[in-house]
């Protein structure tokens, strides 16, 4: 330590003193000339930089002929000039959409791209334009290399993802990375974030990049950073809209009615259906439950900005209003959000500035219960004859209610969040390179949603009308002192960044549940008439302290070395155990400014990057080290309550945060003037002290508790590759490619055998060796035989006769018991693979993107042997029977044919066009005469082919009994003023 | 050039440590719920722990972990006198066995789990008042001493009620008879012999009996009857003339309490319709001794719409589908009691034991018919012969213990909201004619039997009836669908035997004397798991 700080001080004094001023200027286009407001030109060698204007103007200082400008943008390839006499320079920059020097938003701070050590992927605005979808999960699924998303289900909001980054590698912690927006550590949901207001998205995925998150960093961080206006720019008016369908596809071949009233005969005699069942049969108006509860969605979203400045101030402003029809009935989505960016130079030295952000969402309407409308009795009836709702589709079956009785409940549910973040920035000017940020952010978020089921409903008719209310209201603040030194000594280049921050949260939230109304005239408000009311408040709020260094040092931006640590205080962690030390270091060599490499005609960028160091998963939610009473209330003799608490779950006071430590290798690289070039990182990772829920025996009044134990593994592999396949005058094409493989397994549960090995924890189903999650059970080996059964005892095998399903032996003791269950396939895929496509011609652009998931098996929930007597119906499976010996499925037949429950599983591996994007931009010429900047059409198409053996609605669903997937239809119109 | 430095490094310092929120800004602090700490500290507190345990050994008689019947046939059906009319997989388990049954039936671990959660809320009453801080409200030494006991009483009592159905089930299982919390959890628990937990047990409930009221006036306290009752059946289990002696005794202490007597008239809110003094104690609103039942020594109380209401499924799983006997008319029939679903149904065996004239057998007792409310055919029950004895049949009379409390606003509702006799005088009765038939003291056995016949206006029997089948038929008769039979016949080594001899389903065999030991605790545990013989 103290070697390296001789070094690092001999580093500083040989810098050389500054030379005489003088001022450049000069505008940055594009290609087409049109100017490029926002390009970021910088004096190579030192930090000074600054952004050109909305007509593409800059001016800057530089201290000599000698200095060299860089001209960057994202999207274009970077120039070098060297000022030489000139004052001014104009620059043509070219697209490119692999650049590799641009800007990074790094956490508490930019760096230039190159100069990061760590492994950091980024989407740019332009990316996004390409992807039309309501939520911005979906539009990065594939983009980035590392960053998996799973969309679960096809919600009108468009909000069920999962992400995560670089895999699972917490248990019973979530995987969701942290959030940053505009710097401040967002608590509020994607769903609120207008996509169109995103300048460009960053992912820290190694420990060096995330590591100055700390105890919160461990899954990542996204960095979100919105648009801003330029300063001295005119303004400048964006409108874009666009309207589209969902087309519902892939139904599951689910029996029919036909299929089912003969099952049903086979297995039980015509006489053992219901007289509704014979009567729906004999009219032939079978209900086809799921059709009843879809309908062709539609989308439409309208967004209006406006960005410019002026010397002293710039700004952004956007409105943005989206109307989503999902595929299921009543599942409906709206939102209006406001932006207003505003940035002030108050001086040379102090810069005060707000972004603000309005919300408002509606998601009102409940769609009908996709688990009972898949499974239902065709033969039974949906409506009644005066076109009304059956409460009892099957009235000799009351325990069926109708399936789509939800869409008859009235509801309402809405959210408004507020954002805003607030900053001061003072470059002092009495120590150059030194400035200080004052950064806020405080979030509001309220939501209400109401219920009423009135009479015309099963539910209701009982209660006599039944009413929920659910109130809940969040606040989070955030206040983030960062001190920054930043500042060039010849060719040694220092950025340190000291932080302290405070955050806290508060959730509170009021439920009212009333039933017994009058009438339904007054819906959810008439609680004041209730017969019965019940209502609960919650509260909950967890606080956050952190101190964070952070020390950037490189020479000459050849080598690099980064060094952080981030001490963190977590509320919900035991007394003894709030804060926790999170280090990392970075090593960076930027090969290619080598002079062996200098002008290399082949491999024009180079960059070796090493990382190493720990994070932080605050695994658990407020107060679970504490171990709060449970309400179990009994009744006095006269029919009043009594209230009652019991010991609810096992309080554990030394909880702490888990941590990965991992070990990133990256390579950055540029071939053939960047015609080529891409990033790949391997990196291994390592989890300990997991937060886990750990099984225990029930006779300590629990079934688990919460436990630092346990440690997972994971490695992978990330390719990013951008590929410039075809660049002529008037047709590019060019290809993107991002490649993950992460593999995570379990290494130990804090379980061991007597000779002190790992071993599984079989009851809450974690496998040493395996992924997080698997699919555990018994194997079906197809059904046994009539000429298999001779001599064999059955019941050894835990079935009955011929017909019945035939369990794998799997430790060959022929025998069927739990012994023989196993881990069947995986639910973590091998590789994914995004795969984009520009084709450009002329003023045209198509942009194909495939998606590949490989190597997932699930098991299929709609081949079940659950089919209650053969109340409900299933998959149209193929029956064994004497005439047909399939191994298909056991016999159709009022017995246990699968009494261990066993399941059948499937190949979930897909590949997909995801999405297809083509769009014209309307020549120049005719542009100007609409007085217009710019006109661009678009048609999109998404999900328009998926190739898979999965039989289920999409073998992305988490749940296979839900709304089915859809292909998307769009088209839209981008102007500019 | 060192001096910015150094200044610079001070102020990075200086911002960073110089800056922090108060002591106690990462604290906790709760304020939606309730702590051990906060809550048990005073005879209030405790009392509130108490009305859980009551409301969990209630759940007794709810569907759990999915199932659609009560918890308790587990210890009622697959034996001589109920089986499984409409079953279904989960129910198999525990009507048929056979392969429906393995350790990992998530009902019966979730039973297990249960009983053990009685075992807990028990024990932190029990090891929390004997904290000296416990301010017990009583006013003077002597009343808080009072105050204590009988919080205690009522905590040990229910604690080895659940051991009674652990060790009923399972046979050994882990005793643990103090709080369990974050810091005193154990992953490693040895199988406790039967004989050991039946010691604790009999402790329980000698301290419950020296401590509780004589009587049931209020019906969310539990009398020392209770305990009485449980004794007599332990020291039968337990076995041997000495203890034969304690059971008539205990069971003697009960019968000759004055508080408590059987039913012998009409009582209560249906007196003036036609009906059996028998049938009364289950009507509406007359479950309780404030409504004139004296014969319940335990009855679960329960009402509509507060919270602490419990979705009670008697009538699904004894109640038949009489409604699929009429297709048209499902509103109707809601007179009879809301929705059965025929889990569960007395035994062909079970039919065949009563006397016409009996009243137990009479159509206030059994459904021999059903009216529709507007008119149109009677549908009559019907009793097959034993060879088109078949499940799926809505036409078996089932048991109108559980059919009474109507409620036209609610017929679909799965639960029921009403107070349910649980243990019963006349069981007493029974128990004592067992521990004197064992003491060879068979005059006074038909004395007690005939005291719980002649209340029914069955013919009275002689000392030279009284054998161990005729013991078990009058159980059969009186208790039908209250009785945890598995545990009576195990008691008399007839489980199997019997089984087998009338109920055609079934296939049960030896090792099914006792449940199989839960698969989520043989995973869990740390401790030796020897499974049960032939398991």
């Amino acid at each position: 330590m103290k070697k390296f700080s001789f070094l690092l001080l001999f580093c500083l004094f040989s810098g050389s003193a500054a030379l005489a001023q003088k001022m450049v200027s000069g505008v940055i286009k594009d290609q087409a000339g049109e100017p490029l407001p926002g390009a970021t030109v910088s004096v190579q060698g030192t930090n000074k930089g600054t952004a050109a204007n909305a007509d593409g103007a800059f001016e800057i200082s530089v201290n000599g002929a000698t200095d060299v400008l860089e001209f960057s943008f994202v999207g274009y390839a970077t120039k070098t000039i060297t000022v030489g006499n000139q004052t001014t320079i104009n620059v043509e920059l070219e697209e490119d959409a692999n650049a590799l020097d641009e800007v990074v938003v790094v956490g508490y701070g930019t760096q230039k791209k190159s100069d990061i050590t760590g492994a950091v992927t980024s989407v740019s605005a332009k990316t996004l334009e390409e992807r039309p979808q309501v939520n911005i999960g979906q539009a990065l699924q594939g983009t980035m290399p590392g960053v998996n998303i799973s969309v679960n289900s096809n919600t009108a909001s468009g909000a069920s993802n999962g992400i995560n980054i670089r895999g699972r590698r917490s248990i019973s912690g979530g995987s969701d990375p942290l959030i940053v927006l505009d710097g401040v550590i967002y608590s509020g949901s994607l769903s609120d974030v207008n996509i169109n207001d995103i300048q460009n998205l960053e992912v820290l995925k190694d420990a060096s990049a995330s590591a100055i998150y700390g105890a919160r960093g461990a899954n990542g961080v996204i960095l979100i950073t919105t648009k801003k206006g330029t300063k001295g720019g005119k303004p400048q008016l964006n409108f874009s809209t666009y309207y589209g369908v969902d087309v519902p596809y892939a139904q599951p071949d689910m029996m029919d009615a036909e299929t089912f009233y003969r099952r049903k005969v086979e297995r039980y005699g015509a006489d053992f259906l219901t007289d509704t069942e014979k009567d729906v049969y004999a009219s032939g108006q079978y209900a086809d439950w799921v059709d009843l509860a879809v309908r062709n969605g539609s989308r439409v979203e309208h967004n209006l900005s406006v960005a410019g400045g002026t010397e002293v101030m710039n700004y952004f402003v956007s409105g943005n209003f989206q109307n989503v029809k999902g595929v299921a009935v009543n599942d409906d989505f709206s939102r209006a959000s406001f932006r207003a960016n505003l940035e002030i130079n108050i001086t040379d030295w102090l810069k005060l500035g707000t972004n603000n952000t309005l919300s408002l969402t509606d998601r009102s309407g409940i769609s009908a219960s996709f688990t009972d409308a898949f499974y239902m009795n065709p033969l039974t009836r949906a409506y009644n004859e005066d076109g009304t709702l059956t409460k009892l589709p099957w009235p000799e079956d009351v325990g069926f209610g109708n399936p789509l009785e939800n869409t008859l409940y009235d509801n309402s549910d809405k959210t408004s969040s507020f954002f805003t973040n607030n900053y001061l920035l003072v470059d002092f000017p009495f120590l150059k390179g030194l400035s200080y940020r004052l950064n806020t952010g405080y979030t509001i978020r309220d939501s209400k949603e109401q219920t009423y089921r009135g009479r015309n409903s099963q539910r209701g008719f009982e209660a006599n009308g039944f009413a929920t209310e659910d109130v809940a209201d969040t606040r989070d603040w955030l206040i983030e002192n960062v001190v920054s030194y930043n500042r060039s000594f010849g060719k040694h280049n220092i950025f340190a960044t000291a932080l302290y921050s405070a955050q806290q949260r508060t959730d509170e939230s009021v439920y009212i549940r009333g039933n017994g109304f009058p009438n339904d005239v007054r819906s959810f408000y008439q609680f004041n008439d209730a017969e019965v009311l019940v209502s609960n408040a919650g509260y909950s709020k967890q606080s956050n302290e952190s101190q964070m260094l952070r020390l950037n040092y490189n020479y000459d931006s050849k080598y690099l070395l980064t060094i952080t640590g981030r001490r963190d205080g977590y509320s919900a962690f035991g007394a003894d155990t709030k804060y926790g030390l999170f280090p990392s270091v970075a090593l960076g060599w930027n090969i290619s400014d080598e002079a062996f490499l200098q002008n290399n005609r082949i491999l024009n960028q180079l960059k070796l990057r090493l990382s190493y160091g720990q994070n932080g998963n605050q695994a658990i939610s407020p107060y679970r080290t504490l171990a709060s009473l449970t309400k179990e209330d009994y009744i006095d003799g006269s029919g009043n309550n009594l209230i009652g608490y019991r010991p609810g779950g096992l309080g554990n006071g030394s909880l702490g945060w888990e941590t990965t430590t991992s070990l990133n290798l990256g390579i950055d690289f540029g071939l053939l003037n960047s015609r080529i070039s891409g990033s790949l990182d391997i990196y291994s990772t390592r989890t300990t002290d997991l937060l886990l829920s750990k099984s225990i025996p029930g006779i300590n009044g629990s079934t688990s508790i919460i436990q630092n134990i346990g440690e997972t593994k994971g490695n992978g592999f990330e390719l990013a590759l951008n590929t410039r396949n075809i660049v002529g005058k008037e047709f590019t094409w060019s290809s993107q490619i991002a490649f993950s493989r992460n593999l995570n397994q379990i290494v130990n549960v804090g379980l061991t055998d007597d000779d002190g090995n790992f071993i599984d924890d079989v009851g809450s189903r974690w496998f040493v060796g395996h992924p997080i999650s698997v699919n555990y059970g018994y194997v079906i080996d197809g059904i046994w035989q009539t000429d298999e059964v001779d001599g064999v005892n059955l019941n050894d095998y835990a079935v009955k006769q011929a017909g019945d399903v035939k369990y794998r032996d799997v430790n060959g003791d022929q025998r069927i018991d739990e012994k023989d269950r196993v881990v069947i396939g995986s639910l973590q895929p091998d590789f994914t693979l995004g795969f984009n496509n520009n084709f450009a011609y002329k003023g045209f652009s198509l942009d194909l993107f495939f998606y590949w998931l490989e190597g997932v098996t699930k098991r299929s929930e709609l081949i079940t042997t659950n089919d209650f007597n053969l109340r409900r119906k299933i998959y149209n499976v193929n029956y064994w029977s004497p005439t047909n010996p399939t191994n298909d499925f056991p016999e159709n037949a009022d017995r246990s044919t699968n009494p261990l429950s066993g399941g059948w599983y499937e190949d979930a591996s897909f590949f997909r066009l995801k999405n297809v994007t083509l769009s014209y931009k309307i020549p120049q010429n005719l542009v100007d005469k609409l007085r217009l900047r710019r006109l661009e059409v678009y048609v999109n198409g998404q999900n328009l082919f998926t190739k898979t053996k999965w039989s289920g609605i999409d073998p992305e669903a988490s749940d296979q009994t839900d709304r089915p997937f859809a292909r998307t239809y769009l088209g839209g119109i981008r102007l500019g003023i | 050039m060192k001096n910015s430095i150094i200044k610079s490094a001070l102020f990075l310092v200086l911002v960073i440590f110089s800056t922090s929120c108060g002591d106690d800004f990462l604290d906790e602090n709760p304020r939606d719920s309730l702590f051990g700490n906060t809550l048990f500290v005073n005879r209030d507190g405790l009392q509130q722990g108490l009305n859980a345990v009551y409301a969990l050994a209630r759940q007794e008689r709810i569907e759990r972990a999915g199932a659609s019947h009560e918890a308790s046939v587990m210890w009622k059906t697959g034996t001589d006198v109920a089986w499984g009319n409409y079953t279904y997989a989960s129910l198999r388990a525990f009507d048929i066995y056979g392969a429906n049954l393995t350790p990992a039936d998530g009902t019966m671990n979730s039973i297990f789990n249960w009983l053990y959660d009685v075992v807990n809320a028990s024990n932190t009453i029990i090891s929390r008042s004997e904290s000296a801080n416990i301010d017990w409200q009583g006013g003077s030494e002597a009343q808080n001493l009072a105050n204590k006991n009988l919080i205690v009483a009522q905590a040990r009592l229910l604690r080895a009620w659940a051991y009674r159905h652990l060790t009923g089930s399972w046979g050994d299982v882990p005793l643990s008879l103090e709080e369990i919390d974050g810091n005193t959890f154990r992953t490693y628990w040895e199988r406790t012999p039967v004989a050991t937990i039946q010691l604790e047990m009999e402790k329980d409930w000698l301290f419950a009996e020296a401590n509780l009221p004589d009587n049931y006036g209020n019906p969310s306290v539990l009398s020392k009857a209770v305990a009485q009752h449980y004794l007599a059946e332990l020291y039968l289990t337990m076995g041997g003339a000495e203890n034969f002696a304690k059971a008539e005794q205990k069971a003697e202490a009960v019968i000759n309490n004055p508080n408590f007597k059987l039913i012998t008239k009409r009582f209560g809110s249906q007196s003036s319709q036609p009906g059996v003094p028998f049938m009364d104690q289950f009507g509406e609103q007359n479950a309780l001794p404030t409504q004139g039942n004296t014969e319940t020594l335990w009855s679960f109380l329960n009402a509509a719409d507060v919270t602490g209401t419990e979705d009670i499924a008697m009538r699904r799983t004894w109640v038949n589908r009489y409604y699929n006997l009429t297709q048209d008319d499902r509103w109707a029939f809601s007179v009879y009691g809301g929705r059965g679903l025929g889990r569960t149904m007395h035994t062909l065996y079970v039919e065949g034991l009563y006397e016409k004239k009996d009243d137990r057998y009479s159509k206030f007792a059994l459904s021999k018919y059903y009216l529709k409310a507007e008119g149109g055919d009677t549908v009559f029950t019907k009793v097959p012969t034993f060879a088109n004895w078949k499940v799926n049949d809505a036409y078996w009379p089932a048991t109108k213990k559980w059919d009474s409390y109507p409620d036209l606003e609610r017929v679909d509702n799965s639960g029921q909201y009403n107070n349910m006799p649980y243990l019963r005088l006349a069981e007493t009765y029974l128990l004592a004619a067992e521990a004197e038939f064992r003491l060879n003291k068979l005059d006074e056995a038909k004395d007690h039997i005939n005291a719980v016949r002649v209340r029914s206006n069955a013919t009275p029997i002689t000392a030279a009836d009284v054998t161990v089948d005729y013991i078990l038929d009058e159980r059969a008769r009186e208790l039908l669908s209250e009785e945890h039979r598995r545990y009576t016949l195990n008691r008399f080594g007839l489980l199997v035997s019997r089984t087998k001899k009338y109920n055609k389903f079934s296939e049960i065999e030896e090792k099914n004397k006792l449940y199989p030991l839960p698969q989520d605790f043989i995973d869990s545990n740390a401790g030796p798991t020897k499974q049960n013989p032939g398991w």
